[in-house]
């Protein structure tokens, strides 16, 4: 992925665990390497063929973050203006879309994070916590069966999910909707891959909750075997 | 076919890393097994599978609208 040094400054990044292609870690590339000098017109055509076309994914990652129509507007387009101001740090040919999202993601983190309008939920911290002992995560599997999600309908999945605290909602998005992969949403969320594979394990066991919950109040009938 | 498992938690995490393509050769071939033998794989792999599906079928996916392209095609046009 090519450096994006100022758009990224605001938020800390762990360089010792940016990973290569090859999954293998690396010395980082010199933070003077020379940045493209594109020219006004490959600048627009940089952006219409490589940038516009996610702009739907954008969009739709921007308001299952913000759950706003209007933040998800002002996300994107903040994002999408970083994107150009920023446009020689983009390599041609590198995954624009992963380097889209990653500047969304800071944006989101910088700039709409504490005005959300969505209010307040479980500290993430607090979730952390709880799911980070090595004993809940051993031994937590959630008591649902597949018959008693498999009636309920997209609003009813996305309710489960917005109530997810953000990071764990991130990636549940970035995963399952985007179809991101573990490496690509590594270095869209500057976290390690197991630290992506936990959060995705621990996020799935409480949209589950969610679920169950949900389908306990619509009435589902849970069968136990014990 | 086995009715428990000793080692659930563990199961549960390769059958999350093989429905979204991340898992190896051998955790595929490990999960074949389990499929075949044990009702608690099973009956997680039906459900890590409809999550994922109601994931990534059953939720309405929005576009952007035609207004804010518009809108940021003329804004960068105002740039460089």
């Amino acid at each position: 992925m090519a450096t994006i040094p100022e758009v990224m400054s605001d938020t800390p990044t762990r360089d010792d665990d940016q990973l290569t292609p090859d999954g293998g870690s690396t010395e980082q590339p010199s933070a003077d390497a020379p940045a493209r000098r594109y020219t006004d017109e490959q600048k627009y055509q940089v952006f219409n063929k490589e940038f516009m076309p996610h702009i739907d994914s954008m969009y739709n990652f921007a308001f299952r973050l913000t759950t706003d129509e209007d933040d998800a507007n002002d996300l994107v387009q903040d994002t999408y203006l970083k994107a150009f101001r920023f446009i020689s740090s983009f390599e041609q040919g590198t995954n624009a879309k992963a380097w889209l999202f990653r500047i969304l993601k800071n944006s989101f983190i910088n700039d709409y994070r504490k005005k959300s309008k969505e209010p307040a939920k479980v500290d993430y911290q607090d979730v952390e916590t709880t799911y980070n002992s090595e004993d809940a995560e051993t031994e937590h599997t959630v008591d649902l069966r597949a018959e008693s999600v498999s009636d309920l309908i997209g609003d009813e999945v996305a309710t489960a999910l917005n109530a997810l605290p953000v990071d764990f909602r991130t990636v549940i998005i970035l995963c399952d909707i985007e179809g991101f992969t573990y490496e690509e949403m590594a270095k869209i969320l500057d976290i390690p891959i197991g630290t992506v594979r936990s959060r995705l394990h621990r996020a799935r066991n409480l949209l589950k909750e969610k679920l169950r919950d949900y389908a306990a109040s619509m009435g589902y009938n849970e069968e136990t075997d014990e | 076919m086995k009715e428990h498992c000793s080692h659930q938690a563990d199961c549960l995490k390769m059958i999350q890393l093989i429905l979204d393509g991340e898992a190896t050769e051998q955790q595929l071939a490990r999960l074949k097994v389990n499929l075949e033998s044990c009702k608690p794989c099973i009956e997680m792999y039906h459900l890590e599978k409809e999550v994922k599906e109601l994931l990534t079928k059953r939720m309405e996916k929005r576009c952007c609208p035609d207004q804010l392209v518009a809108t940021i095609k003329a804004k960068i046009l105002t740039f460089s």
